[in-house]
């Protein structure tokens, strides 16, 4: 974990590229995991977890322009059922989100190594904009070693509000 | 714009077998329990509120140890997922919410996502899907 946020700190503008000393260590780690897990966090949880804090933490406290450095260059996007697909139109659709102010809390996250050696993550949290009143979200993110660096290569974001009933 | 449109028609191919799949899923979750293993892959991890099963005589026990369900989806979001990292295999990411009803249980919400691989069928032209990864969580808002 300190790794990541260090790696992170030290390459703000180009986040994703955290993950070329991490991959090394996952390759080298591959052969030796159940010792491995005795002793620690698995990587892939890491990468996860380094991940969900930068993106987050990028999407309430700045313009959430460099978010785009997130994704892969092809990401799709389904926000809350509508398709965004590429880097551009996803950190269009982010930037131009109609709040002021934005802060997410999460409350769960999950991390599963796919059998293809990406990452797939599912996050609980409530989120308030503005002065609304908090609503739950939940939100899907698979990620992918592309070039040495992973990215963001699909996301799905729901807002909790569908599950409320009228 | 070629690329736009054939990505389109996957995206749309996608969401048919997506909702096909979720249908499914749910019916033989409800219904027919015993049968449910059989959509997962041999190497299938399920993460149920942050607990890992993986392998089918696990996941088949899992199951069997749940109690009835009553599953209602209201939301269902379907990704083609980028080929290149999949080995050119062809993987589907499927997000569901809705509620559930476990017996001698109060409703509760809840939220699943599947990562679908299609297993080539020499004797039939649709593909047959099969989760490789499945993580599900209840939603405790407004509980």
């Amino acid at each position: 974990m300190k790794k990541v946020e260090r790696v992170v700190s030290r390459n703000p503008g180009a986040p994703v590229v955290l993950a070329t000393l991490l991959l090394n260590r996952w390759r080298f780690n591959e052969g030796s995991k159940v010792l491995h897990m005795a002793c620690e966090k698995e990587l892939w949880q890491k990468i996860g977890e380094g991940f969900v804090q930068e993106y987050y933490n990028q999407f309430d406290n700045t313009n959430r322009l460099g978010l785009a450095n997130l994704y892969s260059a092809d990401a799709c996007l389904t926000w809350e059922g509508s398709p965004f697909q590429g880097r551009e139109a996803i950190a269009g659709k982010l930037v131009n989100l109609p709040f002021k102010r934005i802060k997410h809390i999460i409350t769960e996250q999950d991390f599963q190594p796919t059998i293809d050696s990406c990452i797939l993550i599912m996050v609980f949290g409530q989120l308030q904009a503005d002065d609304d009143p908090p609503m739950a979200f939940h939100q899907v993110f698979m990620l992918k070693s592309q070039n040495c660096a992973w990215a963001c290569t699909n996301d799905v974001f729901r807002l909790g509000v569908h599950n409320i009933p009228v | 714009m070629a690329a736009t449109l054939d990505f389109r028609t996957h995206a749309d191919q996608s969401c048919r077998y997506s909702e096909e799949f979720v249908s499914i899923y749910y019916d033989c979750m409800d219904k027919k329990r015993r049968n449910l293993t059989r959509l997962y892959l041999d190497k299938a991890t399920l993460v149920w509120n942050g607990n890992a099963v993986s392998g089918l005589d696990a996941l088949g026990e899992f199951f069997e140890s749940l109690p009835s369900s009553e599953f209602q989806v209201q939301t269902l979001d379907c990704q083609p997922v980028h080929e290149q990292a999949t080995q050119g295999q062809t993987t589907l990411l499927v997000v569901t919410g809705g509620t559930v009803k476990f017996e001698g249980n109060k409703q509760r919400f809840f939220n699943q996502n599947f990562l679908l691989t299609a297993q080539a069928t020499p004797n039939n032209d649709q593909p047959v899907w099969k989760i490789a990864s499945d993580c599900f969580r209840f939603q405790d808002w407004n509980s």
